[in-house]
């Protein structure tokens, strides 16, 4: 704590002692709510990070079928076929996340 | 069994431990609401905010470094989500009239000088009454309200600078 010197800093003092006085009689919440929003707030995490890497994974190999493509040559059909892959790859991946939401919630 | 003390509630904790992290949370809950009291005047806000702040602990306890104190870095935390509230909903006008509003809290003070000065306080804008708080009440230097308020360390000094005039001059000590 600061000296409290000057009249107005002791005034200053005294008015928010007075002001957060009521909260010290208060209680804090119940540790099972408090372990509940935990483990809420790090499922949540788990599950954007996952999400993210999703998204990292298919841009990186989207750019890596075009750099591929590129560099080798490779005929249009492989570049057709290899993006037809990859929304056949996000969308099982959607479906799959989808399924296990509805398992979740029965 | 011994209680945990706190540094190895804080490293089971970033580990992963829900219930060490509940029990430090736990700890420090009424400490934390407390000072978001002292800094908002508002009880609902400190609540809110409260609750915000032991969401970003939660989300951030792998960064906690020990550098500071567990609780100076929840007080940073704290003061961040109050600066980020003012400037997100552009309220700090609207604050000050729904402090106004309502019954005063610091009216249990037990000094007439102590209430004007409470008074005068809440009358001025959020962004200036802040730094006085942190400044002369919590100890706080300059160089870390600006860190926690994300603005220069000159603009802290010049509003507790003029802050603290306008206050003194409000319970009629000022020397001008």
């Amino acid at each position: 704590m600061t000296r409290s010197s000057e009249p107005w800093e002791r005034s200053l003092r005294e008015g928010l002692d007075a002001l957060s006085a009521a909260v010290e009689e208060e209680r804090p919440p119940d540790l099972g709510a408090l372990i509940m929003l935990v483990s809420d707030v790090q499922r949540q995490q788990r599950q954007a990070f996952r999400r993210d890497l999703q998204r990292f994974l298919a841009v990186a190999g989207l750019v890596l079928c075009g750099y591929t493509w590129a560099s080798f040559r490779f005929p249009m059909y492989f570049l057709v076929a290899q993006g037809v892959l990859a929304v056949a790859m996000a969308a099982g991946v959607a479906l799959t996340r989808a399924g296990g939401r509805r398992a979740t919630h029965e | 069994m011994r209680p945990l003390d706190e540094a190895d509630l804080i490293r089971k904790a970033q580990r992963g431990d829900p219930a060490a992290l509940a029990l430090l949370l736990q700890q420090h809950y009424l400490p934390v609401k407390k000072y978001l009291v002292t800094i908002t005047f508002d009880r609902t806000l400190a609540e809110d905010l409260t609750q915000e702040t032991m969401i970003k602990a939660i989300e951030r306890i792998g960064q906690f470094q020990g550098r500071s104190r567990f609780s100076t870095w929840l007080m940073a935390i704290a003061t961040r989500q109050y600066v980020d509230w003012l400037r997100r909903e552009k309220r700090a006008r609207l604050a000050v009239v729904r402090a106004a509003d309502e019954q005063p809290l610091w009216q249990a003070a037990p000094s007439a000088e102590a209430r004007s000065l409470m008074a005068a306080l809440q009358a001025l804008p959020r962004e200036v009454a802040l730094p006085v708080v942190l400044k002369h009440y919590y100890g706080y230097t300059y160089e870390e309200i600006a860190e926690w308020m994300e603005i220069p360390v000159g603009t802290v000094k010049s509003r507790v600078f003029n802050a603290v005039r306008a206050l003194r001059r409000e319970l009629g000590q000022d020397d001008a």
